[in-house]
């Protein structure tokens, strides 16, 4: 059997006349029918709008609210005033800040790389990575509480239920592997909130995202009935050939008009393949002893490789919870942010340079970051609150400038007030790097369009390379 | 929100240019205009400089009124900014000319106007397309006549069919508006299917579930020409026709049991009784105006008593609704707006949600009508009536408050000792914090990496007062004004500034003995204030008059710091820090009141049942319209009304209650034309795979126009003279020749009618995830065909109810519901998707329901002893595809059990065969 990949190739260098190019007939059947049922496979690869800087999205969350103040944007004047009242022009209207006092980071930070962008010593293998980061220091969100900010980063609505980032990317694009699922999340246990955040929502099932617990990664249960626990491969094989028989009996005594009935033929025929393909795509062990060794040991470790086979494998977006529920969210005690970054620092440093090495960097948008910051106050001792408007993220790779600080907070780091980045805004700017204009991407549901954007979102030409 | 159609509105539109700039403006320039330039002038500037005022004599809610300008002069320079005095005025540049007065706007906004400005000020104009507009609020406009006379809104034609020639297509009226178009087209119908596909299409449609042998074999009997009638009027009168019909308007209003969000997300365990109500109204033929008026006020409405229950359940539609986070007024505004949007699109085929931030772009339908409606919502609130006696309701509510006062009484007795606690911690334990505090500083001194939380764990305190206690003795500063804590001072000040001292034996002796020291001075001194209290009290007492004796300030401060509920041992956060706190003799009296807690709880009857409904508020509301959607920036009142555009130009506004009465009867009207379109045409679409509307919730200007006009009608009106009956709208279509058509389309229909919009044959269908489902467990004979009752999980194995009866989450929405397109249940949905994916295939290959069925299959038709394979195979073939395998299919079958292996532990040759036949796509669809 053609791959249909091959075959869509050829209908699109025939130009799309079905059957007018004189074509021999059976030929020109074959293709048509193909076609059509490569028309009701809605996760085909289809071509961007325009041409697109990167082709993937790995998106690392740090969900909880990693602090941007001890993490990429240092406060000397924070610490300088530690333990006193903020003054009223930067704190007004900010998150409960009542009775709350400055508080400096308990972590020192050092400038990297040719670029000297500041780094905290939480990361000291990503600020080796330095200078192939875009560090947006003046991102801002709506509301600061996990839910809303969650749902916004994520899928562009602080309400429930909207298709998330990844539903809208492959959508839009459809997938390069049409035996995994194009949108693939990767979280030991769940974040709170959940499914939401990965929801097709109204689009269709298919683009949901495929959650994986990667806390035990076991290839045979990663996605649901992947494996056949009864059959060995040949009767299965077996099997599926009288299935495809009789389907195609079927087909045939109804004139071979319909593509819906193809479509399931060769669905059935993709399911097959997928069994092994995937199983093989989460297989750590295929890995060497070195790799292994670079990424480091651990949760976050593990999915960070498999984000790698996953691109490799040309799935269009794998976004990595760092964690079960809300890891970063330290509002006792800030130094827990030792404990984060540990766990994700090589990691994330192992994830670039392998990228790099296998010449996917360029290809593929990497991005950094949580739902929101953390207070520049301090809550309790030694934590910090929930901050919404102003944190930093940072982008790697597709399409983005290297070595390149965008935007900035003011001199505490509670409000973006430089060429500040709404979520709306970051999220018009990923579509726009994956060749899609935000606004033209649209849902027709129930009688409306929608967009990821809603109706706001400006791309941010400044940090595209 | 939405995105709403920017870019059609603006193919649709011409464009002006303020001024005589020659700059030409496309698409582009118009979508900039339309999404940065135009909401920025109707939040910031139209108010004083529009419709109602014209401050300075300026209006900028216009290109005339903009190329005008004001009392000074054009306000606009195209392409010259910096002669531009709005620009000007924005920059807050001139200190006499700074608008808006209220103050400066941000940046964006300021720039996107210069940038407009300097493009050459292109201000589109609406022609016929598109309505005018205005973008921050009602623009005051009428509904005009023309505005009248779109198709949807004009009333029901009455158009008489054509004859025709073709006798068999002469008896209905459907088939003669059909027949004609399709004349028209150069096309003809298919010839009529066969007995077998039309009893199995027949029972699908209106059952959801296979024909039985038995009914296949008594209808393929019947030889009279009411065969196929007496069919259709047997599976109407079954109780599965509810069943299946149900689900179809469940799809239309969002149907689901608990809420998308995660945080106090309010439930809905007895939602199934809507559920039921909807299929008990449909199997006994409730008139349609009558079905939807009890679902938006059943509340409302007279009745007998007996029928309370029922109509009560009926306000499912807007009582099973989306409730967000309590608070904020943009949740609020969503919750009205999931009732409006779900209501109008579902009843009216109107997307009069779209008027929520600016008058509807392309239909009639204003933001004052939106917020008129919203008013009606406003006036509404979510209410559970208990579906139980008075008498038991009353006995539960007792209960329910005696166990409330308990709890209270809990919570008042922990309050109260946690403000006692402070003081016995500061006299009992100060020294092992003195000690833990030290052991943390000095490991720090060093850059340890040590937690407070693990030095806690370590020293066996709690973190929490650690904390505290660490940060107070740390602050070196504040030593000065601190005597209590010299002792301390001058332990720190002796050690190496640089060394951790804590490993050291007699380091930590002196640490413990500072901080005994501490703890018997506090002992002391709060033992002396009580002492002086006493000594007060006798002094009053004797009138003695003797000097009135006081703690120092720097004791009262020492008390304050630490002992206090301000201070290091203060208790802070829920009930269980407290409990965990408490001494022996509270914590004896805690327990014994939660023993009288459980005890009531025991006692408590069991909860009754809700009905999850509506009511009207106490006091009804009357909105402002929100400008641009902004719960914060309002407009003119919207009072109480129906839409404009489906009432008389005098109607008067709703006058009882929240009006939801008054809006029953104005959409369920007969005199409302879209309300029978709309329904006649869902009806429709739900039999051919196509409605003759192929957008069924938009009638407006954006959706698709009827392909059979008079036919729509024609259907609508038909419902209407029999009394609303879908029972007979069903009949009526049913027997018409066009359903009765074969599903394979001629040569012709192929070129010239890809769409089947001119039905010259029948639309092939995929099963529905829950028709398959429930068939597969039909011909395993496995089905449980209970009806009705609560919802259960459809991941368990045991669950062989039909999938009707599945629970349905907004918030995880079951794996098999999704993958096979279920719709998301927060939203009104008109049509279901149909995506053909290989994680559906993966399913039909390993899935575990699959594989059970397979076996239950292979079970029942190996079961009869006497059969041999060959007539086992024709068996399947009948109960599976309800038609005899043919020589080839059987040899294909005989062939693959003899060489398929049984699996050890595994499925048997036969298991293995009995999964392909169900999973073919003959099972899958129906012709």
């Amino acid at each position: 059997m053609i791959p249909l990949h091959t075959r869509r190739e050829m209908l699109r260098t025939i130009g799309g006349g079905f059957g007018s190019l004189g074509l021999l007939g059976v030929l020109a059947q074959e293709v048509e029918r193909s076609a059509r049922a490569d028309a009701a496979n809605p996760l085909a690869p289809k071509p961007p709008q325009f041409k697109p800087k990167a082709k993937r999205v790995i998106f690392l969350f740090m969900n909880g609210g990693p602090s941007h103040i001890d993490t990429f944007d240092p406060k000397p004047a924070l610490s300088k005033h530690s333990g006193q009242t903020p003054p009223d022009s930067l704190a007004k209207g900010q998150n409960r800040q009542s009775g709350r006092t400055l508080m400096g980071s308990p972590f020192s930070f050092a400038k990297y790389g040719k670029s000297g962008i500041d780094v905290s010593e939480l990361y000291p293998e990503v600020a080796t990575c330095v200078d192939d980061l875009c560090v947006i220091r003046s991102m801002a969100t709506d509301i600061p509480n996990h839910e809303p900010a969650l749902l916004m980063m994520n899928s562009g609505n602080i309400q429930p239920t909207r298709p998330s980032m990844g539903s809208w990317l492959t959508y839009g694009l459809g997938s390069d592997n049409q035996n995994l699922p194009g949108f693939v999340v990767l979280c030991p246990g769940k974040p709170v909130v959940g499914p939401q955040l990965w929801s097709n929502s109204f689009l269709p099932g298919i683009f949901q995202g495929t959650h994986i617990d990667n806390s035990r990664i076991d290839p045979k249960k990663v996605i649901a009935d992947v494996n056949n626990s009864h059959l060995s491969r040949d009767a299965q094989r077996k099997q599926l050939d009288l299935l495809n028989k009789m389907n195609v009996k079927h087909r045939e005594a109804r004139g071979n008009a319909d593509p819906m009935l193809e479509a399931r033929i060769a669905s059935l025929e993709m399911a097959f393949r997928m069994q092994f393909e995937a199983q093989d795509a989460f297989d750590l062990g295929r890995e060497t002893a070195k790799t292994r060794e670079d990424y480091g040991k651990g949760e976050f470790a593990d999915a960070c490789l498999i984000a790698r086979r996953l691109a490799e494998r040309g799935v269009r977006m794998t976004q990595i919870y760092y964690g079960n529920g809300q890891p970063w969210d330290d509002h006792g005690d800030i130094l827990n942010h030792r404990d984060h970054a540990k766990k994700s620092d090589r990691a994330i440093a192992a994830l670039l340079k392998d990228l790099k090495a296998r010449g996917l960097f360029d290809e593929t948008l990497v991005i950094w970051g949580g739902e929101f910051g953390r207070t520049p106050t301090s809550q309790g001792a030694k934590g910090r609150d929930h901050h919404s408007s102003g944190f930093t993220m940072w982008l790697a790779g597709g399409g983005v400038k290297r070595g390149y600080i965008h935007g900035a907070t003011d001199e505490m780091g509670f409000v973006a007030v430089k060429d500040k980045v709404h979520v709306h805004d970051l999220h018009a700017t990923i579509l726009h790097l994956m060749g899609i204009d935000h606004e033209k991407l649209t849902y027709r549901y129930s009688g409306r369009d929608f967009r990821l954007t809603d109706v706001s979102g400006t791309v941010v030409h400044d940090i595209i390379a | 929100m939405f995105s709403c159609r920017l870019r059609s509105v603006f193919a649709a539109v011409a464009v002006v240019f303020v001024g005589s700039s020659g700059v030409r403006g496309g698409d582009d320039a118009v979508t900039f205009f339309e999404t940065k330039v135009r909401p920025v002038l109707a939040t910031h500037c139209t108010n004083c400089h529009g419709a109602n005022k014209q401050k300075a004599g300026l209006r900028l809610d216009t290109p005339d009124g903009m190329t005008k300008g004001g009392e000074s002069g054009p306000v606009v320079v195209p392409g010259n900014p910096e002669k531009s005095r709005l620009v000007e005025s924005l920059t807050y540049h001139d200190t006499d000319l700074q608008m808006p007065p209220k103050g400066k706007l941000p940046d964006d906004q300021i720039s996107a106007i210069t940038r407009w400005v300097k493009e050459g000020a292109v201000w589109p104009a609406a022609n016929a397309t598109a309505r005018a507009t205005t973008t921050g609020g009602d623009s005051g406009k009428k509904v005009s006549d023309a505005d009248r006379s779109f198709w949807s809104f004009r009333p029901l034609a009455n158009a008489s069919a054509p004859t025709t020639t073709l006798k068999a297509w002469d008896k209905s009226a459907i088939d003669r508006f059909l027949f004609a178009a399709m004349t028209k087209k150069g096309l003809a119908p298919a010839q009529r299917a066969g007995k077998l596909t039309l009893i199995r299409r027949v029972t699908f449609d209106l059952t959801g579930l296979p024909p039985t042998d038995a009914e296949i074999d008594a209808f393929q009997k019947d030889e009279s020409p009411e065969a196929f009638a007496k069919v259709v009027d047997r599976l109407l009168a079954s109780p599965h026709y509810g069943e299946r019909w149900a689900r179809h308007w469940l799809d239309l209003v969002r149907y689901g049991e608990d809420q998308a969000h995660t945080f106090q997300a309010r439930l809905f365990p007895q939602g199934y009784l809507y559920r039921d109500w909807v299929v008990k109204s449909l199997n006994g033929d409730m008139p349609y105006d009558q079905f939807v008026k009890l679902q938006i006020a059943g509340d409302l409405m007279p009745g007998p008593d007996s029928e309370r229950e029922d109509r009560l359940a009926a306000l499912g539609l807007f009582g099973l609704g989306a409730s967000y986070y309590a608070g904020s007024p943009t949740a609020i505004a969503d919750e009205r707006d999931d009732k409006i949007d779900t209501l109008c699109r579902s009843t009216l085929g109107l997307t009069v949600a779209c008027a929520r931030c600016h008058d509807h772009k392309f239909d009639p339908i204003s933001t004052a009508d939106y917020y008129s409606l919203s008013s009606i919502m406003a006036s509404t609130v979510y209410k559970e009536y208990p579906k139980t006696t008075p008498a038991l309701a009353e006995a539960y509510d007792k209960s329910q408050a005696a166990i409330k006062a308990k709890t209270d009484e809990i919570t008042d007795f922990l309050k109260s000792e946690a403000g006692r606690i402070p003081e016995r911690l500061a006299t009992d334990e100060t020294a092992k914090y003195v000690v833990a505090s030290w052991i943390y500083l000095n490991a720090k001194k060093v850059g340890g990496k040590a937690t407070v939380s693990e030095v806690a764990r370590k020293e066996k305190v709690k973190t929490e007062w650690l904390d505290r206690w660490v940060n107070y003795l740390d602050d070196k500063k504040a030593l000065e004004s601190r005597p209590h804590l010299a002792r301390w001072k001058e332990l720190i000040a002796k050690e190496d500034a640089k060394a951790d001292s804590s490993g050291k034996p007699e380091a930590r002796a002196k640490a413990q003995e500072v901080g005994q020291a501490l703890q018997d001075y506090l002992k002391a001194t709060i033992a002396l204030r009580e002492a002086m209290k006493t000594f007060d009290t006798a002094s009053t007492a004797n009138k003695g008059g003797g000097e009135k004796l006081k703690l120092r300030d720097t004791d009262k401060k020492a008390i304050q710091e630490i002992a206090s509920a301000e201070g290091t041992f203060a208790v802070k956060g829920g009930n269980n820090k407290i409990e965990a706190a408490l001494d022996e003799k509270s914590l004896a009296t805690l327990k014994g009141k939660r023993a009288e807690l459980e005890t009531l709880k025991k006692s408590s009857p069991p909860k009754y049942d809700v009905i999850h409904g509506v009511a009207d508020s106490k006091s009804p509301m009357t909105l402002r319209i929100h400008l641009r959607g902004n719960p914060a920036t309002l407009g003119d009142e919207a009072p109480r009304r129906f839409l404009s555009v489906l009432s008389a130009p005098n109607a008067s506004l709703f006058k009882e209650g929240s009006g939801r009465l008054e809006l029953a009867n104005a959409v369920a009207s007969k005199d409302n034309p879209l309300f029978a379109r709309v329904i006649a045409n869902r009806i429709w679409a739900q039999h051919f795979g196509r409605g003759l509307v192929a957008t069924p919730s938009n009638f407006g200007a954006m959706g698709e126009r009827p392909t059979h006009p008079e036919l729509l009608d024609w259907l609508a009106s038909q419902l209407i003279s029999k009394g609303w009956s879908l029972k007979t709208l069903h009949r009526e279509i049913l027997l018409s020749a066009a359903y009765a058509q074969s599903s394979v389309p001629s040569a012709k229909a192929i070129e010239v009618d890809g769409d089947n919009a001119y039905l010259s044959h029948v639309n092939r269908r995929r099963l529905e995830v829950e028709a398959w489902r429930d068939a597969m467990l039909a011909v395993t004979g496995e089905l449980d065909l209970k009806l009705g009752g609560p919802s259960l999980d459809l991941t368990s194995n045991a669950n062989h109810r039909r999938t009707l009866y599945a629970k349905i989450s907004r918030h995880r929405l079951n794996d098999l519901l999704r993958q096979f397109d279920f719709p998301d249940p927060n939203l009104t949905s008109d049509k279901r998707n149909i995506s053909t994916v290989p994680l559906q295939g993966l399913f039909v290959l390993n899935s575990e329901f699959m594989t059970k069925r397979a076996e239950a299959l292979a079970t029942r038709l190996t079961s009869n002893s006497k059969q041999n394979d060959e007539s086992r195979i024709k068996t399947a073939f009948a109960q599976l595809y309800g038609r005899p395998a043919d020589a080839d299919e059987v040899a294909m079958g005989l062939e693959f059990l003899k060489s398929a292996q049984p699996a050890s532990n595994g499925p048997s040759s036969w298991a293995q065969y009995a999964q392909v036949l169900l999973g073919a796509n003959e099972f899958l669809f129906v012709d």
